[in-house]
Order: C-alpha cells, then structure tokens, then sequence
C-alpha cells in the first residue's frame, strides 16, 4: 500500500514537472526571440488561481460532489498551486515588480502560496500530533470541557476525604487559575508541556505534607492537570488548523479582486502592444 | 424568530395501519382460518387483541398469475399467509434481470441544484404533521399501488423440479421478517391467489401470544427455506436431491445468547476483555468433542485459543461462515477423534445450524475434494485455502492437536496468536468487544490523517435539511475512530420494537432508513440502537415555529445516516474528505478492511 501511495506521488511529480519544464521552455524561448510572454502567462495564471479558488466553491455546494471527491481535488489543488508558484515567476520575469499594485499583488500571492504550503505542512503533520495525544475531543465542545474540569475541581475541593488545607490551598491559588484561564500567546503559537510539568512536580512535592489518606486526592488532581493540559493542547492545534484556512481563504478574495483590476489595468494601459 | 407552536395529534402506534383505511379488513372471516382459529384471543393482552393486530398489521393483497411476491435476496418486513390459491417458491436463484429489478433512481445534478436553491434556512422543517399528511404518505407506502413484476413463460425459465408449491393455509416469508435477514428465496404467484401480509410487528405479537404458530413456523422452516439455505452454502454445493433432504431432516437449530443483546450491551462492553469473554455463550470449547459442523445462520461467533490465564482472540464469524469442518475431516481420515482446535463463543445472539458428524462423513464428504484438489474448487472453495498452524501456537492441553488443516474459509484471516502484532490483537479484540463487528457501513476516521475540519459534518447537514446525521466522535481503536454514524448493521437491532416499522431496511440496497412520515417520534429505535447512532430530533415548519402536540410538548422524529442513497456520488461524508481519512467499510470484509487499516 505504501508503496502504491509513493509510486502514485512520483508520477504525478513526474509529469507535474515535466509540463513545468515544457511552459518554462516554451517562455525562454519567446524571450530568446523577444516575444511578449506576460500576457500569455498571465492570463494562465489568473485562470489557475480562479481553478484552485473553485475548489472552495466545490466545497460549498453540495451538488457538485458528483466532479469529483474533495481529496481529489485537494491533489489537484496541491499541484496546482504550485504550477501557479512557477508561473508566477515566469510571469513577472522572475523580478520584483516596480509598480504599488503590482507588489500588493505579488505580495498577497506569496503570501497564499506560503499559506498553502504551511497548510500543507500543517495537515500533514498536526493529526498525528492531536491523536498521540489523546482524549479526542470537538473544538467547539473545549469550553464546555474546561467548565467540566473547573466543576470536577470544585467537587475535589469540597470532598470530606480530603479536606486539608494544604490540599484546597493549593486547588485554590494553582488549580482553579489553571483550570479558567486560558494559556499564553506564546503556548498557543508553541504548544508545550511546561507548565503542566511544573504544576504536577508541584502536586508530587505537596505530598509530604499531606497525610497518607489525603495523599491518595493527589490523583484526581494530576488527573485534572493533564486533562486541562490535553484540552489547552487540542485546543492549539485545531485551532491553527482552523486558522490557517481561514487566512488561506481570506487572502484568495482579495488576490481575486486584485488580480482582477490589475486585468483590467493592463488591458486599459497596454499601450498598443 | 416566533416563539409561537404549532399544536397537532401526536401519533399512536396503529395510527398508520398497514392496510388501506378505507378498505377495512373482514377480521371475522380472517379468523376463521385454520391458523388464527386455533389462537386463542384471550392469550392476548387487551392493549394488543388479536382482532386489533389483523385489522392493522395485516392487509390482503392479490396476485395474478406469475406475479413476484417476494424476490430473493430483497429485505422485507412482513411474512405472508396464503388465503386461496398457490404460491411457488423458486428453488435456484433467478438473474436480477428477470425479477424485475431496478437500479433506485437517483437524483440529477438540475435536481440537486434545484433542491439546494430551495432549501429551507429552518434546520429539521418539515410540513406540519397531520392525519391527511400521513395517510397520503401510508398509502404510498402500501404495496397495492407498486407495479408488479411478473415472471414470463414460467414453463421455458423454471422446470417443474425448480419450483415447490405451497398452498391455502401456509406461511411464507416469516424467517427473514423476524430475523432482519435477506429473504431466502423468490416466490411467485401460481394462478390467482389471495395472501394475507402480515408485517412483523403482528407476526411478532401473534408468535409471542400463540405457541402453536411458533411451532408451526419452526416447522415451516425446515420444510422449505432450509433446503434452499442448505444448496446456497457453498460447502454443500453440489449435493443431490436425496442428500438435501436427509441433512434438512437431521440437522439442528441452536441458538445461543440474548435475541435482545442491545439492552444490556452498554454495561457489557465497560468490563474486561477477559470477563467478556467468559461471560459469552460458549458453543464450542477448544479440547472438547466435536459434535458436528456448525454453520452460521444470523449473528456473530468469537473465534478464540486459550493464552495462558486469558482467551486470545484469532477472528469472528458472522452469518454464512462455518465451523468444525476441518475436525471431522479429520476424523474421517484417520478414524481418531479430533477435539475443537478453537473455542468459539456467541457474541450477542448467534443462530446455528448443526450437521450431527455422522451425516457429514455420510452426505457432505462424498462431495467433498481431497486436501490437494481443494484449491482448484472454484473461487468458493479455493477460500478454504490449507493452513497449517505454526508449531509454536501449541497450547497447553494435549488434546489439541496444532498442525491440524484449516479447510474454513476464516482461517485465513485468522493471525496465529505469536504473528499477531499488538495493534492488530488490540484493533481485534476492541472490534469485537464494541460489536462493531456489526457494520456494514461504518465510518472509520484516520486519526493521523483527519485535520478535524469537519467538512464530512458540513457535507452531511448540508444533504440532510441543515442538520448532520453523524457526529465526529466515538470509539477509539489505535489511532482510528469508529464515528457515531449508523452502520447499518448485519443484525440491525433498531428495527426491533418500532411500533410503526418506519424503519426498515431499503430492498434493494440493504440500507437501513427511517420513513420520516411514518415514524412517531417514539424513541424506541434511537433507545434500542447500542451504538448510540440514531437521534431523536425536535422539527419545525418552514416559519421557524415548533411543532408540538395538544399537551404543547414537542413533536420528534428519530435521524440517521441514510447513506445518501439518494445520490450517485455516494456517501456525502466520505466524498467530503480532503484527506482520504474517512471511509465506509464492512467490517466483515476483514481483508478490504484490514488493507485499509494498514495503509
């Protein structure tokens, strides 16, 4: 099977770079014979983004599941997308462009592309990540969970068993601001385990302060941590798979627009050619 | 938004009645009939009368000569009472072709299009729930309207010996009606004739409250479905007339475990793998003697082998499996009795047909290849490819011996316990102790490949009135989920209960769906469900105002995933997938699955 899955991606490499090499040929040599190219690469690149900006719409609209799965357009947008990257080069003559709309436009193309590519990145690597850790969990269900950990918190508080001062102390001035707070900018863009180190190390030294009976609330209590650290975790790394997208999509409006009144610049000012 | 309600009737069991209204039924002259005369209507509770199940469990219906009641291989839910006139039941399989099947109309793009342009922004709208609603709704479902398809030159398709007559007084179609299976055979209208078709909401009652009919349909069974049973298993293919009926004769019906395993199946699958196990019905215990071959009706078996203080699990076994075969194969070779080389235990409620050892030896291996031309057996047989046990399974009781030959199918998925890597053995045991094993259409979920984007979700709420018919949660067996969508299961236990059989399986696909029109909101089947995948959901018309009934509580209809049966792209969910990471599996297809599991 694996090896089926990597023949398939050589192929299509293969052929996806072979048509590369055919367009990067037949531009070098309309240059050579000083033929105009932007037009041309243009146009076939204004195409390509509307192609890979319809995979949204496909997405959207139901009814259109019969071109096609989305997986395979997904492909198909992989490679596309980076067909538009080349052709992007081969359009602008592999310069930075000179005029303000020009680098605004350039400047958002990069940026989706970068965007695309992290994605990629980001979907080939993030699941992997959320399923090693476990407790599987909807990210539009986290808040309710952490309001659950903060209950069952309460509940451990008030429970007979393991009524110490030190105990509720600490469930108190560490657990409570733990289990309501959300984390910090930099644990959001570096998930981590730090802080849910420190604060078990922190329950496994309150141990010998407590008695053996109230030792055993010690579990639970770890039990808490590493939930809320899990769901802090989950919540993280959905949401930047969420936001890449997000961001993806947002700046594909606007290239769109953009790419458009530049058409119709280039068409308005052609002077002649 | 209105905060204002919708006040209608909320419907009751025999509201929609299985026969037309407006014909009311001649119950009287019904129980004149040999077989209602002999019930006694005061063995019936007064909530459920006898007279109460015919006038509207039951309807007459006519067929003329040549018509096809029932096809072979369709799922029904009704059994059939022959009033005058015969019927034939065809004793070989018929091509698709001749009984009139047709592919389901599926919806065009234009319709599609049309449908997603007028869809509702009111999630779960429907049309105000009302007595003229339903009614127009029970009609259409009734038989009486459906084109019949006929068999032409009955003489030139079936010869005399192809056909079985049954006559006035006899009742047909009850197997697969009570036990949520294929039927087993097509039957055809000899002449006119006049059948009264019970759905299997009477026929359960009638059977509950009347022994005789019990009896007689034990009866029945093994004088008719069992020999057509007995010629479809590919085991016995090739067996002659008189070898047919001697098996049909001998062999015995066993049935092992709780009809209603689903009730207490949510606190069955909390304990241990090993209390599980043990507390399974044992049919067969490795080391014991063998009493004969066994061969799976309905239901599930757990293969397993004896690991030190625990069981291992090798495979499962469901409907048209068999087992014991290799055993007494070996007995008649050698003449040395040979012991169960596995235990096998019922997961749920198992039906078992047992061919006694003697009428193996005397009817079944006369027929039967020697070990070396087993595999050129066509493609059945080649299944029962031979396998040796590696010497290292030995387990600890002498009676076993290990290097005996597997000749059943299942072997050959079955992983020697010592090749069998922890996350198959884990993946297995899960599989089965959840019951999964039951899906025929499950939705497994790469963890390591799903991004969590949730547009499978999207997809679904998108085809189903803005509402998923599926969550993204469930089981987690390694690093995949079996999400909570119905499976549209082997041994469908939802239908079991509907009042109004709303639910029912689709004939021609096998998939397991709700008749929106129909169904009472009763929650029974959404209860019964042990997978937790049907919902019971509240609706609205289509001005965003609740739909409730005299008393002002609301109106509820149960949804599940209908498998978009209705479009030609396939399930929704799994075409949604940007990441291939979402798949609709049988999980008795073991090598498809495990191919995929493994990828």
């Amino acid at each position: 099977m694996t090896e089926t899955f990597w023949r398939r991606r050589l192929r299509h490499l293969t052929l996806f770079l072979l048509l590369l090499a055919v367009v990067a040929l037949w531009s070098y040599s309309q240059d050579q014979h000083l033929g105009r190219t932007s037009f041309p690469t243009g146009y076939a690149l204004f195409a390509i983004v509307l192609v890979l900006a319809g995979y949204r719409v496909r997405k959207r609209w139901h009814f259109l599941r019969g071109l096609g799965t989305s997986s395979a357009w997904l492909h198909f947008h992989i490679y596309l997308g980076m067909a538009a990257f080349v052709m992007f080069w081969l359009h602008v003559g592999f310069r930075w462009p000179m005029g303000t709309l020009e680098q605004i436009l350039a400047t958002v193309f990069l940026l989706i592309t970068g965007s695309g590519f992290y994605g990629l990145y980001l979907t080939r690597t993030y699941p992997k990540k959320l399923t090693a850790v476990g407790n599987e969990v909807l990210f539009e269900q986290i808040p309710v969970h952490r309001r659950q950990l903060v209950r069952r918190a309460e509940a451990l508080a008030l429970d007979s068993k393991y009524q110490s001062e030190i105990f509720i102390d600490f469930i108190d001035r560490r657990l409570l601001p733990f289990l309501t707070r959300g984390r910090s900018l930099y644990y959001m863009m570096f998930p981590n385990g730090g802080t849910r180190r420190a604060l078990l190390t922190e329950v496994e030294n309150l141990k010998r302060y407590l008695t053996s009976d109230h030792q055993n609330g010690t579990v639970p209590l770890k039990r808490l941590i590493q939930d809320k650290d899990d769901l802090d975790f989950h919540y993280a790394l959905q949401g930047r798979l969420k936001g890449w997208l997000f961001v993806h999509v947002c700046l594909t409006g606007i290239l769109l627009a953009l790419a458009g009144l530049h058409t119709v610049l280039v068409h308005v000012f052609q002077g002649g050619f | 938004m209105s905060a204002t309600v919708t006040i209608t009737h909320r419907p009751q069991r025999w509201d929609q009645p299985f026969c037309d209204p407006t014909a009311p039924m001649d119950v009287r002259g019904l129980l004149q009939q040999p077989l209602f005369a002999s019930m006694k209507p005061d063995d019936f509770p007064k909530q459920i009368p006898l007279e109460g199940i015919l006038r509207n469990d039951a309807r007459v219906v006519d067929f003329e000569d040549g018509d096809i009641i029932i096809r072979e291989g369709d799922y029904g839910s009704s059994a059939f009472l022959i009033l005058s006139g015969s019927v034939g039941v065809v004793l070989k399989s018929l091509p698709s072709r001749m009984l009139g099947r047709q592919e389901r109309r599926q919806r065009s793009l234009m319709e599609s299009v049309r449908e997603w342009w007028q869809r509702s922004p009111v999630v779960e709208s429907r049309a105000t729930v009302g007595a003229a609603d339903q009614n127009e709704v029970a009609s259409r479902r009734g038989r009486d309207g459906q084109v019949r398809v006929y068999l032409q030159d009955i003489p030139r398709i079936l010869a005399p010996n192809e056909i079985e007559s049954m006559g006035a007084g006899e009742l047909f179609g009850e197997m697969a009606a009570l036990t949520r299976s294929p039927r087993s055979a097509t039957v055809i209208a000899q002449g006119r004739c006049r059948l009264l078709e019970i759905r299997w909401q009477g026929l359960r009652d009638l059977m509950k409250y009347s022994p005789r009919l019990r009896q007689y349909t034990a009866q029945q069974y093994r004088e008719h479905s069992l020999k057509v049973h007995l010629r479809e298993t590919p085991l016995l293919h090739g067996l002659d007339e008189r070898a047919v009926d001697a098996l049909a004769q001998n062999v015995q019906f066993q049935s092992f475990g709780d009809f209603e395993w689903h009730q207490p199946f949510r606190e069955v699958i909390r304990q241990d793998v090993n209390r599980q196990i043990e507390s399974e019905p044992v049919i067969a215990i490795e080391g014991e003697y063998v009493g004969g071959l066994y061969m799976i009706r309905s239901g599930f078996v757990r293969v397993s082998r004896r690991r030190g203080d625990g069981h291992h699990t090798l495979t499962y076994l469901g409907k048209g499996d068999y087992f014991g075969f290799s055993e007494v194969l070996r007995y008649a070779n050698s003449g040395t009795s040979v012991p169960w080389q596995h235990s096998f235990r019922a997961i749920g409620y198992v039906d078992l047909l047992q061919i006694p050892t003697s009428d193996v030896i005397q009817y079944v291996l006369p027929n039967w290849p020697n070990p070396k031309q087993a595999a050129k057996r066509g493609r059945e047989i080649a299944a029962s490819v031979v396998e040796t046990l590696p010497d290292q399974t030995r387990p600890k009781s002498p009676f076993v011996d290990p290097t005996i030959n597997l000749y059943e199918p299942w072997a050959r998925s079955a992983v020697p316990i010592h090749e069998a890597s922890p996350e198959h053995q884990q993946r297995l045991e899960q599989f089965v102790q959840r019951r999964l094993i039951n899906g025929e259409q499950a939705m497994l979920i790469d963890l390591d490949r799903c991004t969590r984007c949730d547009d499978c979700v999207r997809a679904c709420a998108d085809t189903h009135q803005g509402n998923p018919r599926f969550m993204r949660t469930g089981p987690v067996v390694g690093h995949h989920m079996v999400a909570n969508a119905c499976m549209h299961c082997t041994d469908p236990v939802c239908l079991i209960g509907c009042p109004t059989g709303a639910i029912g399986r689709e004939h021609s696909t096998g998939v397991v769906q709700i008749n929106d029109n129909t169904c009472i909101g009763c929650g029974t089947c959404s209860q019964s469900c042990p997978y937790e995948n049907i919902r019971m959901v509240e609706i609205f018309d289509n001005q965003f105002r609740q739909q409730v009934d005299e008393r002002q509580l609301p109106i509820l209809k149960a949804t599940k995933c209908d498998l978009c049966v209705d479009y030609a792209s396939g399930p929704a969910c799994q075409n949604a997938c940007p990441h291939d990471a979402l798949i609709r599996i049988n999980m008795r297809e073991t090598d498809v699955l495990s191919q995929w599991l493994d990828r």
